[in-house]
Order: C-alpha cells, then structure tokens, then sequence
C-alpha cells in the first residue's frame, strides 16, 4: 500500500503522476488543475462547507501493486469487500462489464470479449491515456475545465482512477456496465475521472455505485465526468450514490449531446453528509435530448443539493427534468435546477417538475430553479411540490393494518416508484429495501 | 430571512380585509398581514413601474391573494420579486404572476415562497406565467421555495411559450386579422387577473390602458 502525505501540494500531484508513469501532456493538466485549485474560492452557494479541511486530508491511496482482470487475483480483503456488495454476482448475472475502484486505484476491470471484438473500450482513464492517447487528448476536460469550480480544479490536479468508455459508431452495448467505487480509508479523498464517448448511432447504459464505512474523520469524494453523446448516440447514465453519512459528495458531471443524441442522468442520492451535485446537459445538436431523473433522501445531518442544468443550444431540442425528494429527521435536501434557452435555439420544448416530501418538523426542503428564455418559439414549464405524507394515507393504511411506520415506508417508496422504475431491475429491489432501511426510525 | 429594507421601502400594515391597487407605490414594499388580515393586492408592472420588490409577511392566519400584469415592450428591462413569508400558522397565500413580453425586453420575474419553523399548516401558491411575443425577448424566471416547516401544502408553477398558432389561425378563419387575433388572445391571457381589481371603474381605466399598450407593440 502506498499512501500520500497528507495536504495538497505539487509533490503531491508529482507523486501521482510518477505512479501512473504518464506523459508531460498530462502533468500539465494536473499543474494547471493545482493553480486552479489554489486560486479559485468555494462555492457561494449551497451547503456549509466550511468544516472541509483540505489540509487533514490524503489525496492518493494505492491499495494494491496491480490491476486483476480475474476476482480470484483481487487481494482477499479487497475481493471480501466486494463480494459482500454482490458486484461479482451482477457481473456474472447481467453486465457486460465492471470496474471496481477501492480508495485511489482501480483494483479490477473487466469486459465482455464480444464487446471488445466490436471496438468497445471499458478501462480506466490511466489506460486510456497510455493506450489511447488520441481520444483521451480529444476529449480529456473539454466539457469541464480544469478553472470550471474549485473541486473540478482539485479532480483536474489528483483525479486517479475512473471510467473510460469509447463506444465506435452504431454499436450498441445491450447489457450495463457498472463501476462501483468505494472509499476505504479514513480522511481520504477519491477523485475519480469518467469519460465516456458514444460514438455515433451507438448506445451504453453505464451504473456507478459508491459507498464508504464511517469513519469519526470526514471524507472526500470529488469526481469529475464528461460524456460525449455524438450524432444520433443515446448514453443513459446511472448513480447510486449510498455514500457514508460523513462523506462529502462534490460532484461536477456534464454532458454534450450533438444532433439527435440522447443524455440520460438517472441520479440517487441517498448517502454523504453533504451532496452538491447538478449533472448538465449541453444539447448542442440539432433535435438533441436531454432526460435528468433526480432522487434524494436526506437524513439526520445529510443535505442534499442536487439539481440538473440544461443549456439548448441548437433548434428543436427537448429536455425533461424531474426530482423528487424525501426529507427527514432533520435532514435538509434542495433543488438547484438551471434551464436555458439560447436565442439561436427556435422550437425548444422543456419541462422541469419538483416534488419533495417532508417527513417531520425538523427538516426541511428547497428548491431554487432558474428558467431563462432567450428565444420567443420557446415552450417551457416548471411545477414544484411541497407536502407531507397525509394523514389521509397513513390512515387508508392503517384501515388495512398496516401499522404507520410501514405504511409511511410505504408511501415514501411509492413516491419514488416512477424514478426507481428507470433502474435496472436488481437495483431497483436494492434500492427499495434501502429506502425501508433507512426509513425505519424515520417517521413516529 | 429578513427583508431588504432600502431608504425607498414603503411599510404597511393590513388589518382586517383590505383591497389594494398598485399602480406606482414604489419599487419596494413590505406588506404585514395581521392575524387574520385579509389582502388583495393588484399591481401592473411595465406601465409606470418597471421594478418591484415585495415582501408579503403573514401572521397567524392571514390570508393574501396576489395579482401582478406584466407588460414588457420595447427595449425596456423589467424585475419583479416577491417574497411571500408564511411567518404565522394556517396562512395562506395566492400570488400570480402573468407578462406578455415583446420586442427586445430583458425581464426578471421571481419569487419565493418561505415557510419558516412557525409556519405550520401553510398553503401557498405561486404561478408564473409568460407569454412571448417577439423573437428576442430575455426572460428570467426563478420561482423558488423554501420550507422549513413539514404541515405545508406548497405549489409553484411557471411556464413560458408563444402564442398558439392554432387560436391565432382559428381566429383568422373567422375574418379576423392576424394584429386582431394577438391582441384578442393576449386580452383573454389577462382577463382573469383583471377581476381582482375589485372597483369597477378603476378596473375599466386600467384595462383601457392596457389596451392602448397592446395596440401599440
């Protein structure tokens, strides 16, 4: 196992670098990430981060000498690990591909042989940028600059590990492929890198699944994902996000959709002790289109700010966003949603709608979107919802005997269901049993 | 939260059922519903306003209705925020905003709802509506809400589109002409907010001028 020092510094970015033996190309994106990182302030909007040291935290953790392409060559507290989250048996059961990342490296990668035959690449962006320099070069920060937010900065100067996905023109990757990150360690940062390209005509569906043990110390996590939707591509991608709840989730994912591609955001969020996440679309295509599916559920001491951003760039482009939100025990979740219509985009349709639900008086719900019209064929809605779960069902519940703590559970997850309808059907039965779990203490 | 107060910041204080007309109090308000007050409150923007910031405050039981018409033409820049602060328990609020925008307008429209900790059983409303007239207008909308109550039922809705060609073409196969069937549409997109101003003649002057407006653009 190698660890870094603990604390940002250039040696730091050195040290990483050396590791993964990468070209001077590269170092100097991670440089110029570090003089971002030091420059740029913390966000003026959102959640308390203030008890966010950076200096108390490690930025690399190496947890083994090399990458398995078999789970019988995964360190054996690593493989427990994994096992224990079920990712051997989906592999084996419904995917056509995997990659585990444990703290800062990738400990395993696989992919179906027949995908590959096809030109499919499903590996780590270390890889890629020593394989496939080419498309890394082309797309590698494109959508999010190393100066576009302190924390895109931090992931440009320490991203390790990741998912890289190149998809060749009008193949279709039927089955998922999954990425499950975890952090192990205690005040450790993991800054993961996805790039995905979709060739055109193609189609993937990508999960990522993440979650920690708690720890007293907080931990980081700080990732960066770009996807390249080209000419008539569909990419659908899934977050399972289960974070411990002392885990800041500081997320900045965005999507370029060119003419007539799909973007899907399917997005949960049920862990961390902090999220700020708002995955975005840029429909820069003509007939391009946008979906973003958002849930969260916030507990004791959790705030959820997510949201979904869509810029309609190009004519005839059509985006739909919608979140629902669940919270309680003094939990706090937000909606920061942002839509805007470019003057040169004619025919754009959109539609946002918001519902969140509020469990007990201690917690509480926001929702902040902005709508920006600059084009007058424009046709744009938004609706947002606040209640509680009525009496009216916990009663209709009761009549059946279902006492109220189930029949609450209950009405949460039927108030997910049309979101958690869009997973793949094993996540979907996780997910349910998840929101019973955590749902159990929550109401009375 | 608290509201901003500026040195142009008018206060007032509704006791009892109170009906008030807006046509140029000035930019910024702060309206106190007592408990149990009763408002309703019009105002036009675009005319001799062009900006407007309101914070209604509710207390125990208090009730507002609120209407505002915006009409934005030419290259004016127009923003409206209101702020509606259930402060009280079992208040209520319906705050509507509706605005035709045409030529090269810039436009803000917000609005929150804020259900604090004391603001058990709130019902609150906001809806935004934008109808666009012209190529290049630049509208803003951001309704927002924050509840940090759990007894609420809080909506917001907004939503901005031209106006449909098929009224336009329906009007037309009845002899009207195209400049005819727009003003009778956007007419029509008003006639609802105009009924909460409550005096009849002061409801006919203003949709006189509002009229007179729309024939212009």
């Amino acid at each position: 196992m190698l660890r870094s020092p603990k604390g940002l510094s250039p040696a730091v970015v050195d040290l990483i670098a050396e590791q993964k033996n990468e070209p001077a190309w590269m170092r100097r994106i991670r440089y110029e990430g570090l003089r971002q990182f030091s420059q740029l302030p913390l966000p003026s909007f959102g959640p308390d981060l203030s008890r966010l040291d950076f200096d108390e935290l490690y930025y690399y953790l190496k947890p083994s000498e090399r990458k398995a392409q078999t789970w019988n060559d995964v360190p054996p507290e690593i493989q427990r690990t994994f096992n224990r989250l079920k990712l051997p048996q989906y592999e084996q059961e419904w995917l056509a591909g995997v990659g585990a990342q444990y703290d800062s490296e990738n400990i395993y990668h696989s992919v179906l042989p027949g995908l590959r035959e096809q030109g499919v690449l499903f590996t780590d962006v270390e890889t890629a940028v020593r394989e496939r320099p080419d498309l890394v070069k082309k797309y590698f920060g494109k959508l999010v600059e190393p100066g576009d937010n302190k924390f895109a900065a931090l992931n440009t100067a320490v991203w390790s590990g990741g998912s890289f996905i190149y998809v060749p023109p009008n193949v279709h990757v039927e089955l998922p492929l999954q990425a499950y990150f975890r952090i192990n360690a205690s005040r450790m940062g993991q800054f993961e890198r996805t790039l995905i390209v979709a060739d055109k005509g193609s189609f993937v569906h990508y999960v990522e699944g993440c979650s920690a043990p708690t720890y007293q110390a907080s931990a980081l996590h700080s990732a960066v994902v770009e996807v390249f939707a080209e000419r008539g591509a569909h990419v659908r991608y899934t977050t399972l996000q289960n974070w411990s709840k002392n885990v800041y989730n500081l997320v900045t994912k965005r999507a370029r959709a060119e003419a007539e591609a799909t973007v899907e955001w399917v997005d949960f969020n049920l862990g961390s002790a902090v999220t700020m996440k708002y995955p975005a679309v840029l429909l820069s295509g003509r007939g391009a289109r946008a979906d973003i599916l958002s849930m969260t559920y916030a507990g004791k001491l959790q705030h959820q700010d997510a949201g979904a951003r869509v810029f309609h760039l190009a004519p005839k482009t059509t985006s739909v966003m919608t979140s629902k939100s669940v919270s309680y025990g003094g939990g706090r979740t937000t909606f920061r949603g942002r839509l805007k219509i470019a003057p040169q985009a004619d025919d754009c349709r959109s539609q946002i709608s918001c519902s969140a639900l509020i469990l007990d008086r201690h917690s509480a719900s926001d929702t902040f979107p902005t709508l920006e019209v600059g084009n007058a064929s424009a046709v744009v809605a938004h609706e947002a919802s606040v209640a509680k779960i009525s009496d009216a069902q916990v009663f209709y519940a009761a009549t059946r005997g279902i006492p109220p703590k189930p029949a609450a559970a209950l009405v949460v997850n039927g108030f997910f269901e049309p979101l958690i309808k869009q997973l793949p059907m094993e996540y979907a039965v996780e997910m349910n049993r998840l929101i019973e779990l955590e749902m159990i203490g929550a109401v009375g | 939260m608290k509201a901003i107060v500026r040195s142009t910041t008018k206060r007032i204080r509704v006791v009892g059922n109170r009906d008030l007309v807006d046509f140029n109090l000035g930019p910024d308000l702060v309206i106190e519903l007592t408990p149990h007050a009763r408002l309703r409150y019009f105002s036009a923007i675009g005319f001799r306003q062009r900006e407007k910031r309101v914070y209604f405050r509710l207390a125990r039981g208090a009730r507002l209705e609120a209407e505002t018409i915006v009409v934005g033409q030419g290259r004016v820049r127009l923003a409206i925020d209101h702020v509606v602060e259930h402060r009280g328990r079992d208040t209520t609020a319906y705050n509507r905003v509706v605005g035709v925008f045409d030529g090269a307008v810039s436009a803000a429209v917000q609005g929150l709802i804020y259900v604090p900790p004391t603001g058990q059983g709130s019902v609150s409303r906001l809806e935004q509506r934008a109808l666009l007239l012209s190529p290049a207008p630049a509208v803003r909308m951001l309704p927002q809400l924050k509840i940090e109550a759990d007894d609420v039922d809080v909506h917001h809705a907004s939503a901005a589109s031209p106006l449909d060609e098929i009224q336009i073409f329906y009007c037309q196969s009845r002899g009207m002409s195209s400049a005819a069937a727009v003003r009778l549409l956007v007419a029509a997109f008003f006639q609802e907010s105009l009924r909460h101003i409550t005096d009849a003649a002061m409801r006919q002057r203003f949709t006189q001028q509002l009229e007179r407006a729309l024939l212009l653009s």
